[in-house]
């Protein structure tokens, strides 16, 4: 017993130690948990076994979190596009992990596990890094994430089928009935017995999250009975349990808790797996490395230009994948546990993970560099590009506004969209040209306007598009610093009228030579204050005033 | 090394029994405690026998019992009761020896030999939190008075209790010298680590903690390696790991951080302590489970009648009036899970036999279960008793006021926007609590003359904290649609509130859930840039000097002015 205290002990010290100095360098917890597993693995060897059936609980509560997780239909709209470049990565990928796997002498099943790691990237990784964007709801962010889910999904299925006792179709086709059985039973829990759950607990919390472990338990149990991976139980658990956040948020905190400590225990556990590396398993780990961090951008790039992306959004969206994915490595150690891996081949992919894991977060930081060098070289230009996302400037245009980011801010700037604002340029007698990433965006601004230009806000050539150069005014309306310095530098003689997200920032960029920049924060704050006043003096005015706006959001929703 | 990944299933069977159970007890209107107790018995040998203890189930409750007193020193925050101490201490002081001697007495008389006597004094001391909490809680209790006194004094009682758990752990209790020697030794190492926890948390842990108090995850790692650490030391010094995990959490507490910790900690204790309870049952055997039932049912009901008239003496004493101490004496007439956890050390130890532990099990099933209807009603039954006791209580006597937020503002998030709304709220409202989960600007809330939480106003007791159920106004500048309908579920009808949206579909579904006012940032911005637009291209000139006053706003609040309050615009 006080082993395996003193190998928690050891566990969580050594990973507090090293997750401070990370947090210097933000680098994400993940492989530091297996750097730290790595150095205190000499030291807890004894409480292993114990510490691995603690390590279980975080195998099942991350595959149950992600189960949890997921809202149907949130990233609908650009599924058409990221499906088709999810896919095509996985294949190119896997395919050329599977012939080097067999090239280096591995059999079949370890070949596909090479293949599998190589390919598939880290859903917790990759959104922990972007995280930034998915909270904007950056084109690229919506993107990536939609293609880790692909990922995370098809990992499911591998997971299932590689859990099958033996590799025959039969088998197989077990495994399968099985596990779509118990999917099923997932989403029927769902459908119509939590809210039941939810009524019956008469909404206190605690009891609700003690259903919501009980459901694990009762799945992972079902899994075990018709012999099916147990991370598809736990999987399909998390797709039992409704995650409205409002209802049931002190369950989610309590399953958030308890998975970030389990998930600790397991990152840990896998790094003490991990022996004092041997010449094979750092050579298997650097040509892993070499898939995942070249190949998978690579070619995921390709296939995001091909979708008629910018090459900064598809950069963007490659680099975010250059990691391996944390159900690979469950995969690696479900197998390790059957007996089915080569130990070295496990070893490998452990430590590749963690490397990689690491240096995603480097190519995330140093990214616009990273693609700078690649668009200079142009190699993309020969891409052929599905054309749909069309750009459109009338020949000759001059003395024009150029209006950047055509979202909610950009289309009240731009006006017409409410009756409240007018059309601001039109009133002039002047042209307006639009500039966006995002296609929703640029299929809108089609809708209105006459010109617009989809590309990368950042690659010179949309602004060459744009005709920037002879135009009277720049209009940004994003509050992010790397796009208001690049119109900075693109503009030098044209007056630009940026937003920043805070008053420091504002001041950097009037510094730099921004000709006025909008704190939305400030303006908003402003108006507040008309509205407090009036609210707190007035009986009526608050009332009147949420008819006024309710009117208004009618018109803003499309 | 594992053959196979599959999970303990005599932990599945007593999470979903425990679920169930906790179903039922909910249904007839008990504390989901006394189902996780239930489950240990139906499924051990007194019902069911189909789950035995397992060393995986011993290790759970053991953990539980490291988390649990890891929580509540967590929540040990010395300022929160500071206004009611003296009170508290006299009353938990004089309690804790009035109560002992009661169940010594008690058990004398019941004919328990002497060494059954002096543990079963000792465990049976009254006032469970979990009971008293959960039923406070639910009945919008927990700022009243009353309440305020028993958790006070229930904190207090802890650390005497965890003194005395490390004492039980003591190799033998045979002589009073052996005992006095264990004491002794218990405290001059208690001093040892309390001490270095003391220095710690004093000079190295605030900064320590601020250094990654952006990073959520590896503060919450930080706080378990801590309590770990403690906890593998006293086990080195041959102390209880309880021990360590208390001075653990108490040198954590006093970090602005610890709110938010106990939050992330107590799904984890929770989870811990179900397996504790429920192992409490396993190990008891029917025969053990009965052996002294009529003793217990006797102990239950004289214990409870002797507690309640002992504490109302008690709080009564202290200057409070007689509605306080009856209700903060009724709340508390249940024996304290802690009774459970020194039964079953005791047991371990060999100073017990099972029978005791049996014993010591339903009186605090009975007492836990009769005291929550009690707790239900409380002052409806003080206004029948009330009659017969105010001629005890003479006419002047009065409760001092107790600092509770009320028809105050609360402010979610710092940002500029809210910044700039802080001052006119100022003039508008006596009180402003400002919730804020950004430890950047700790210091800067730290200095200014507003209440100050730090925490994520998406749990449960920040939000308690900042009392939004009993606030006036309410200005929410989180884009987080969930933490915004949790604000509007919490706030009263009658508050007003103004909370943020990022897209206009989400303003909607805050106006529905019945916002107030909903500031769409994107939208007023656009609408503001729009005007610019046309002032611009109508004329350069004349829109530099409209925007003038502005720009020296944005280089006022930019250039070092943080902290300070600017007025707020003024076309």
């Amino acid at each position: 017993m006080s082993d395996l205290i003193t190998a928690i002990a050891l566990i969580f010290g050594g990973a507090a130690l090293l997750l401070v100095v990370a947090d210097r360098f933000d680098l994400p917890a993940i492989p530091i948990y297996i750097l730290a597993g790595v150095i205190v693995g000499p030291f807890v060897v004894e409480t292993q076994t114990l510490a691995l059936e603690l390590a279980q609980w975080g195998i099942v509560f991350l595959a149950f979190v992600f189960g949890v997780r997921i809202e149907p239909g949130r990233l609908d709209a650009v599924a058409r596009d990221s499906y088709p470049i999810a896919l095509v990565q996985l294949v190119v990928v896997g395919a050329l992990g599977y012939a080097i796997g067999l090239g280096l002498g591995f059999g079949p099943l370890d070949a596909f596990y090479f293949a599998v790691a190589a390919a598939l990237s880290s859903s917790l990784v990759g959104l922990e890094l972007m995280e930034r964007d998915v909270r904007r709801n950056f084109i690229n962010a919506r993107l990536a994430e939609s293609i880790h889910f692909v990922q995370d999904v098809i990992a499911v299925v591998l997971l299932l089928l590689l859990g099958a006792a033996a590799f025959t179709p039969e088998a197989i086709q077990t495994q399968l009935a099985y596990g779509t059985l118990v999917l099923f039973g997932g989403v029927f829990v769902r459908r119509y017995l939590f809210s039941v759950f939810r009524q019956l607990s008469g909404g206190v919390e605690e009891l609700l999250l003690l259903t919501s472990l009980s459901t694990l338990m009762g799945f992972v149990a079902l899994a075990e009975l018709l012999g099916v991976s147990i991370v598809v139980g736990a999987f399909a658990a998390g797709l039992a349990v409704a995650s409205d956040f409002t209802e049931n948020a002190e369950m989610l905190n309590g399953i958030d808790s308890l998975t970030t400590f389990f998930a600790a225990i397991f990152f840990v556990s896998l790094g003490t797996l991990v022996a004092v590396p041997t010449t094979t398993v750092i050579a298997l780990a650097v040509v892993l490395f070499v898939l995942t961090v070249v190949i998978t951008p690579l070619a995921t790039i390709v296939m995001t230009l091909r979708e008629g992306y910018g090459t900064r959004t598809a950069s963007q969206v490659g680099f975010d994948l250059d990691q391996v994915s944390e159900l690979a490595l469950i995969i690696a150690i479900e197998a390790f546990v059957l007996g089915r891996i080569a130990p070295e081949l496990f070893e490998a992919i452990v430590l590749a993970g963690g490397a990689t894991m690491i240096s995603s977060s480097f190519t995330h930081r140093h990214h616009d560099r990273l693609w700078r060098a690649l668009i200079d070289r142009d190699r993309f230009r020969s891409i052929k590009t599905r054309d749909k996302h069309a750009s459109h400037v009338r020949e000759g245009i001059a003395d024009h506004v150029i209006l950047v980011g055509f979202g909610e801010q950009g289309r009240t700037t731009a006006g017409e969209e409410t009756e409240a604002v007018g059309d601001a340029c039109a009133d002039f007698g002047i042209e307006l040209a639009v500039i966006d990433n995002d296609p929703e965006a640029i299929a809108l601004a089609e809708t209105q306007y006459d010109n617009y230009v989809f590309g990368d806000i950042l690659d010179p050539r949309t602004w060459e598009q744009a005709n920037h150069e002879s135009a009277r005014l720049v209009v940004s309306t994003i509050a992010d610093r790397e796009i208001s310095e690049a119109v900075l530098d693109l503009t030098t003689d044209i007056d630009t009228m940026l937003t920043a997200a805070d008053s420091d920032a504002a001041l950097s960029l009037l510094e730099r030579g921004a000709f006025y920049v909008n704190v939305p924060d400030v303006l908003a704050a402003e108006q507040l204050a008309e509205y407090i006043e009036g609210s707190l003096s007035e009986a009526d005015y608050c009332d009147a005033l949420r008819e006024q706006n309710i009117s208004e959001l009618q018109n803003r929703i499309t | 090394m594992v053959d196979a990944v599959s999970l303990a299933p005599e932990f599945a069977l007593i999470l979903v029994t425990a679920t169930v159970l906790g179903y039922i007890v909910r249904r007839i209107g008990q504390p989901v405690l006394i189902g996780h107790i239930a489950t240990g018995l139906v499924l051990g040998p007194v019902v069911l026998g189909v789950v035995t203890q397992t060393e995986l189930i011993e290790v759970m409750a053991e953990l539980g019992l490291g988390f649990l007193l890891f929580l509540i020193g967590l929540q040990m925050r010395i300022e929160e009761i500071r206004d009611i101490l003296g009170p508290i201490v006299n009353l938990t002081i004089l309690g804790t020896i009035a109560q002992t001697a009661l169940a010594l007495a008690v058990a004398w008389v019941l004919g328990f030999g002497p060494t059954e006597t002096l543990i079963i004094g000792l465990a049976s001391v009254f006032g469970a939190t979990p009971v008293i909490v959960k039923v406070l809680t639910d009945n919008d209790q927990f700022d009243t008075l009353p309440a305020r006194i028993d958790i006070g004094a229930l904190v207090l009682q802890n650390i005497y209790l965890v003194v005395l758990l490390t004492v039980l752990g003591a190799e033998s209790l045979s002589s009073p010298l052996e005992i006095a020697l264990s004491i002794g030794t218990v405290l001059v190492l208690m001093a040892v680590i309390g001490v270095f926890s003391y220095v710690s948390a004093r000079y190295v842990l605030p900064a320590f903690v601020a250094s990654i108090a952006d990073n959520r995850e590896a503060l919450f790692v930080v706080a378990i390696a801590w309590a770990f650490l403690f906890i593998a030391g006293s086990e080195r010094l041959d102390l209880s790991l309880e021990m360590g995990a208390f001075i653990a959490g108490i040198s954590l507490a006093q970090v602005p951080q610890s709110i938010e910790l106990s939050e992330w900690i107590s799904p984890i204790t929770d989870f811990f302590m179900l397996v504790f309870f429920a192992s409490i049952g396993l190990q008891l055997a029917p025969e053990h489970l009965l052996a002294y039932w009529r003793e217990a049912l006797v102990a239950s009901v004289v214990l409870m009648v002797a507690n309640f008239l002992v504490v109302l003496v008690l709080i009564y004493r202290e200057g409070f009036s007689m509605e306080t101490s009856f209700v903060g004496s009724l709340n508390m007439v249940q024996v304290s899970e802690f009774s459970l956890v020194l039964g079953a050390l005791a047991v371990a130890q060999g100073f017990i036999e099972p029978g005791i532990l049996g014993y010591l099990s339903l009186v605090a099933i009975v007492t836990m279960s009769l005291s929550t209807p009690l707790l239900n009603a409380n002052y409806d039954l003080y206004r029948r008793a009330e009659p017969y006791l105010s001629k005890l209580e003479p006419t002047d006597r009065r409760d001092a006021d107790i600092d509770i937020h009320r028809n105050h503002a609360v402010v979610v998030g710092h940002d500029e926007l809210t910044w700039w709304a802080l001052p006119m709220l100022a003039k508008r409202f006596d009180r402003i609590v400002v919730v804020d989960r950004n430890p950047a600007n700790i210091d800067e809330h730290e200095q200014a003359d507003y209440s100050f939480i730090y925490g994520d106003a998406k749990h449960g007791e920040i939000r308690k904290a900042a009392a939004i159920e009993r606030a006036a106004f309410v200005l929410s500048s989180s884009v987080q649609t969930e933490i915004n309908e949790i604000i509007l579920e919490d706030a009263p009808d009658s508050a007003m509130v103004f909370v943020e949206a990022d897209t206009p579909e989400n303003a909607a579904i805050l106006y529905d859930a019945g916002a107030d006012y909903v500031i769409l940032g994107d939208a007023l911005a656009g609408e503001r840039t729009n005007e610019y637009l046309k002032l611009y291209l109508y004329d350069r000139e004349f829109f530099t000097d409209i925007v003038r006053p502005r720009l020296a706003r944005i280089r006022e609040r930019a250039g070092g002015a943080h902290g300070k309050h600017g007025g707020v615009g003024d076309e």
